[in-house]
């Protein structure tokens, strides 16, 4: 049985995270990874507990703070999506929908349903980003969707975390968010852009 | 709560320096400090604490305390050799203590996804020191690279667990998904580790990083990462009694390839930091058998095998640091005679070549012997044997250049003999007399590259295009032709760490903006080095004082305690052939220099030499009116020596972890695979107390009441259900005392784990 109250998160989490992804302006793709990031934490059954959640909201907070902070001192512009938002929106939802199959076929799990549907679409939407992304913002945005649909899948099959694991998994995401802002910054050092390229460069030939 | 104050000091410690990073006197400070008293914290830890936290724990054990032990002590001893060697980052200490701290956690939670969380989460810091000082292209890529994996491996490392583990788990699972979550959990080990094929990182990261970052980024996290990953499949995967063929084939071949080819790859390599690189990559591919084993008997090799590594691999890295503190260069080829000349550092390769290979009757030996059975079989394991001691190819390799003629890098080594204040006064005259030599016959040609080694006569670019930009590399050595300055290793330390743009050949009378036209001498022809030379009539005439204080000042701007004054000048070699050695970007600070560098466009090639001595002479004066530094002058003078010393006690300490000192065996052999980190920490059957020693169900060890390592039988009833404590069948699990546990209480989460054959 899918509550009604974790579909709504679960779906303001999915959409989220479509904004963060396809966004070309990184401000208004922080804010849709906050929204995921703070939505994802309350989506549980049941809810964790205060302090945990607490913790969870505050580092998800922090995360898009110390995202923020980079793009104020670089630059906003962003590489956006290839794909566009409408093929992003579709990817997602068929994710989505891949992921409450499992509630059909009546598995056993301990997590609720919608946790494990807006997993699987954060992680679908994540993918992109991490595995072509070439701009450093770009990059760390996905690996926070990542590790968020990672989590949520975690939910969805495992149940509730108990509060060491929210209190690991925040400080995991603002490791990430720390280090993708390092990343960053110095991008913008080296190239006055963004720019990373992960892929091998010229300079790597030795 | 001993671990408790380990976690804050190094947590506080990190933070508080990397706040401070804008005043580096303070930021290296509160580093060192704080790495010191990191240290002494976890000597401090008691195993066996426990700390609640909801419905977790956080729990001392051996096996924690003896890798954050290790690790501290390498993290310590690198930062001080990344110092002393003028390849400091300054991240460096910081990163590192967030790394030991994020470790010791991880590896204290009880909780498997927490565990796992933490430990990824200790190589973020790795991404800090990824990127070389000034920033470059390169360095930035790494860090890009190092956080993606870092991040990558953590979700997947989240997802497997969740799987089978955590709170409830899945229940009734089909062998399909948890053979999936086995195989999602390995391929975060590999792709953490950089395991074939996914060690293209690795290599990256060795060009790109500073050397004694090598351990954390290499070694240190992802060996926690994998020492978390192995309790998790222990606890979870090996006591579903599902074979698991397939998915443990998939891990022992990426294993089997990393010790092979991990071995070919260091072996052909020019440069030691990529050969540290490939070597990490090979005796990880241990660690990718020990993840293939469900057997109980490999838990205290796995384990052995991760605490050696830690250290040997580190001993290793901080040896190639010493190698170019020493001569100036990490390329093979440049190295040539070096055994001769630092017996040293000879000794500390000889002690990181048996701590790495062993011999029968060390831990490291045997732990290797063991995991190679355990996973292949005998036709197979021999193959894996054979491997590990393949090592001593590119051990033998580097060994065999070390005997030969010393080539000109070498031959400048300037010893490592303690140096008083006198002998500073006389080094800093005879710098001045040879940066003040007159400028040599200038030629035109192809770079070395173009040129090859073997082409003496053709001008050669100095440097190492690899790390930190070119680094010029002062072939010449002195005015005199005697290849021998003891100023000259310096010299090639401090020509460059800056990121100069590669080197170009310079056309005959071309001026080339930042670049030095160098002649050299031909390198197949180098002599014994001489006595320093007696200071020139030019250093006579300066203060000894103010010369002192250049050294300190040097010192102090190389630390990160001074304003960078000028670009150091490339050393005069005498006249002969030209080298082209480009000069670091101008990083002055606005001093009182005398004259304009050629970073400032001094004209044509005619005057490369000129500018050289010039922005010698600058670096003095400006330096004359420094502050008084006996000790960093002092520093100066034996940084050398504080980096051969550093790199041959790390090496004998690796080496006694190899031979099974500091009760490595014992820590391993007690880190049983529950959940999580902790193998004291779950409930016992009354559930208030947690188990002891004697309650665990770790057979298979020697001190175990069967046979001594024998395997822990799983009786064919057993039909174990990961996360399904009501699928277990009420076995009992007999622990080493003969005391009777409920078997399904010992699993984690409920999990029921298998009882023991007595």
């Amino acid at each position: 049985m899918i509550g009604l109250l974790d579909l709504a998160a679960s779906i303001v989490v999915v959409a989220s995270a479509v904004l963060a992804v396809s966004a070309r302006d990184a401000r208004a793709g922080i804010v849709g990874l906050t929204l995921a990031s703070v939505a994802a934490a309350v989506i549980a059954d049941p809810l964790p507990d205060p302090i945990a959640l607490a913790f969870r909201v505050v580092a998800a907070l922090f995360a898009a703070y110390l995202l923020w902070v980079t793009v104020r001192e670089t630059d906003t512009r962003t590489g956006s999506t290839a794909l566009g938002w409408p093929a992003e929106t579709m990817a997602a939802a068929a994710a989505f929908a891949i992921g409450l199959a499992p509630s059909l076929l009546e598995t056993d799990r301990a997590g609720p349903d919608a946790a494990l549907a807006a997993g699987f679409a954060l992680i679908i939407l994540a993918v992109v980003p991490v595995v072509f992304a070439r701009d450093a913002f770009r990059l760390g945005m996905g690996l926070l969707i990542l590790l968020d649909g990672a989590a949520l899948v975690r939910v969805g099959i495992a149940g509730t975390p108990a509060p060491l694991e929210q209190l690991t998994l925040g400080i995991l995401a603002i490791g990430v968010a720390g280090a993708t802002s390092v990343v960053a910054l110095n991008a913008f050092a080296v190239s006055g852009t963004l720019e990373v390229g992960v892929t091998p460069g010229p300079e790597d030939d030795r | 709560m001993s671990v408790l104050a380990f976690l804050a000091i190094t947590f506080g410690a990190g933070a508080a320096g990397l706040l401070t990073r804008r005043r580096p006197p303070v930021s290296i400070a509160v580093g060192l400090l704080g790495l010191v008293a990191a240290l002494v914290s976890a000597l401090l830890i008691s195993p066996g604490d426990r700390l609640v936290v909801g419905t977790g724990a956080l729990v001392a054990t051996d096996f924690m305390q003896l890798f954050v032990v290790f690790g501290t002590v390498a993290s310590l001893a690198l930062c001080v050799m990344a110092l002393g060697a003028d390849v400091w980052q300054r991240n460096l200490p910081h990163a590192m203590l967030i790394g030991l701290g994020a470790l010791a956690l991880g590896l204290g939670l009880d909780d498997p996804v927490a565990g796992l969380a933490a430990t990824a989460a200790a190589g973020l810091p790795g991404v800090l020191v990824a990127i070389t000082t000034p920033v470059d292209v390169r360095g930035v890529r790494s860090a890009a690279r190092e956080l993606r994996a870092v991040a990558v491996t953590g979700a997947f490392a989240i997802v497997a667990a969740a799987l089978v583990s955590g709170p409830a788990g899945l229940v009734n699972l089909p062998p399909t998904v948890v053979g999936l979550a086995y195989l999602a959990m390995a391929l975060a080990v590999a792709v953490r580790f950089g395991a074939i094929p996914f060690h293209t990182r690795v290599a990256r990261v060795t060009g790109s990083a500073p050397t004694a970052a090598l351990p954390l980024l290499l070694a240190l996290a992802p060996a926690g990462f994998a020492s978390a990953a192995l309790v998790w499949i222990d606890g979870n995967i090996a006591t579903t009694a599902l074979p698991l063929e397939a998915e443990r084939a998939v891990i022992v071949v990426v294993g089997l390839l990393c010790i092979l080819l991990g071995i070919l790859a260091a072996t052909i390599q020019d440069d030691i930091e990529h050969v540290v690189g490939y070597s990490v990559i090979q005796d990880a591919g241990f660690a990718m058998l020990a993840l293939a084993i469900f057997d109980p008997a490999a838990w205290e090799p796995a384990r052995s095998w991760l605490l050696v590594y830690v250290v040997t691999k580190s001993a290793f890295a901080g040896w190639a640091l010493a190698m170019r503190a020493a001569f100036g260069t990490s390329r093979i080829a440049e190295l040539s005679g070096w055994l001769r000349r630092a017996p040293l550092l000879a000794v500390a390769l000889a002690g990181i070549v048996a701590a790495t290979v062993g011999v029968p009757g060390l831990v490291v030996f045997d732990a290797r012997s063991q995991l190679a059975t355990l996973a292949l079989g005998s036709p197979l394991a021999i193959l894996a044997i054979a491997g590990g001691l393949a090592s001593l190819l590119y051990y033998g390799r580097i060994a065999m250049v070390g005997v030969g003629p010393a080539a000109p890098l070498v031959a400048a080594y300037p010893g490592v003999r303690p140096r008083g204040p006198a002998w500073v006064f006389e080094h800093a005259a005879g710098a001045e007399v040879r940066t003040g030599a007159p400028a040599a016959a200038e030629g035109g040609g192809p770079t070395a590259t173009e040129a090859g080694p073997a082409d003496t006569s053709a001008p050669r670019t100095v440097g190492h295009p690899g790390r930190h930009g070119t680094l010029p590399i002062p072939l010449g050595l002195d005015g005199a032709g005697d290849g021998s300055t003891p100023a000259a290793g310096r010299d090639a330390l401090s020509a460059d760490v800056t990121g100069a743009p590669p080197p170009v050949p310079i056309a005959p009378g071309s001026a080339v903006p930042g670049s030095v036209a160098v002649p050299v001498s031909p390198p197949a022809a180098p002599t014994a080095p001489t006595s320093p030379r007696p200071g020139g009539a030019d250093a006579l005439r300066r203060d000894p004082k103010e010369l002192t204080q250049a050294w300190a000042r040097e010192a102090l701007e190389r630390a990160g305690l001074a304003p960078a004054v000028s670009t150091t000048a490339a050393p005069l070699p005498p006249a002969g052939s030209e080298q082209s050695a480009p000069l670091p970007p101008a990083t002055g600070d606005g001093g009182p220099a005398s004259s304009p560098g050629p970073e400032h466009g001094d004209g044509g090639g005619g005057s490369r030499a000129g500018a050289a001595s010039r922005g010698a002479r600058r670096r003095v004066t400006a330096a004359g009116g420094g502050r008084p530094a006996g000790i960093a002058a002092l520093w100066a003078a034996n940084r050398l020596l504080v980096v051969v010393l550093l790199t041959v006690g790390l090496s004998g300490l690796g080496l006694a972890a190899a031979a099974g000192g500091f009760g490595v065996a014992e820590a391993a052999r007690a880190q049983a695979p529950q959940a999580g980190g902790g193998d004291l920490t779950k409930p016992g059957p009354e559930g208030g107390e947690p188990y002891g020693p004697g309650d665990t169900a770790s057979p298979g060890t020697s001190d175990q009441p069967g046979a001594p390592g024998q395997p822990t039988s799983i009786p064919p009833d057993a039909s174990i259900v990961p996360g399904g404590a009501e699928s277990a069948p009420p076995a009992e699990s007999v622990g080493p005392a003969g005391s009777a546990v409920p078997a399904e209480s010992l699993g984690p989460s409920g999990s029921a784990a298998p009882s023991v054959a007595p």
